[in-house]
């Protein structure tokens, strides 16, 4: 016998995702349940759908995405371009002072970072995961001719790093300890 | 759209993670990597919708 799990992925139609620069006008979103199934939200997606997409406050600089399949509005996601700094840096001078070198910091590192997926609970497991990445990967390398942009970039849990953004598609992420590291993945 | 030409934002990691990603980056980029990047920008042309703000 089929599982429920399986006969969703093989119905699943990418070519009905819709991803659409949120407009909190035009755009009026249901309630959604961002939650992981136990409830928890520890990465207060929830909270962030809440405040900035429902209640359509979009006081906040990075751009937000909200995603449709065929009617159905099923999750948004939202990216800003950030600079990478090491702790460090804010310790070491970055310049020579009276002629001395006095330490080393290569510069910040620019990239895109997610700040923010949500996906319905409804409409988990069918790898749309996959396709934001694969839209915000396609975005940032249509904007970044001179090749200054170097990462795509997202904090997450070990849990779903571990098992699903570094085994099926390749993202790297950071550390060996504690329950939120970031995943990353070049893009040029 | 035009927000993303210029970084808003500033995020600190802690050495070992900046050192991480630095070493990650002077890596070559593989061929999976590579077909990723095609595949993104394939699945980004078609599903673009960066002006359309319709419902």
């Amino acid at each position: 016998m089929k599982s429920i799990g399986m006969t969703q992925t093989t119905q699943f139609d990418p070519n009905g995702l819709k991803f659409k620069v949120f407009n909190p006008r035009k755009h009026q979103l249901p309630k959604i349940n961002f939650r992981q199934t136990n409830g928890e939200d520890p990465l207060s997606v929830q909270e962030y759908y809440e405040n900035y997409i429902f209640n359509g406050k979009s006081d906040t600089d990075e751009v937000k995405y909200v995603i449709k399949y065929f009617d159905n509005w099923i999750g948004f996601f939202s990216i800003d371009l950030t600079r990478l700094h090491t702790k460090q840096s804010e310790l070491i001078p970055q310049y020579k002072v009276k002629g001395k070198k006095e330490g080393f910091y290569q510069g910040p590192t620019c990239a895109l970072l997610i700040k923010k997926i949500g996906i319905d609970q409804n409409y988990r497991c069918y790898g749309i995961g996959k396709y934001i990445m694969l839209f915000c990967s396609g975005l940032v390398q249509t904007i970044n001719k001179d090749k200054l942009i170097k990462l795509v970039i997202f904090k997450t849990t070990r849990s779903l790093a571990e098992k699903i953004y570094f085994p099926k598609y390749q993202f790297s992420f950071t550390g060996t300890s504690g329950k939120l590291v970031w995943a990353f993945k070049r893009i040029c | 759209m035009s927000k993303l030409f210029t970084p808003h934002s500033d995020i600190f990691l802690e050495c070992d993670e900046y050192h991480q990603i630095s070493e990650y980056l002077n890596d070559k980029i593989n061929p999976k990597e590579e077909e990723f990047l095609t595949e993104a920008i394939a699945f980004y042309e078609k599903h673009r919708h960066d002006s359309d703000d319709s419902i």
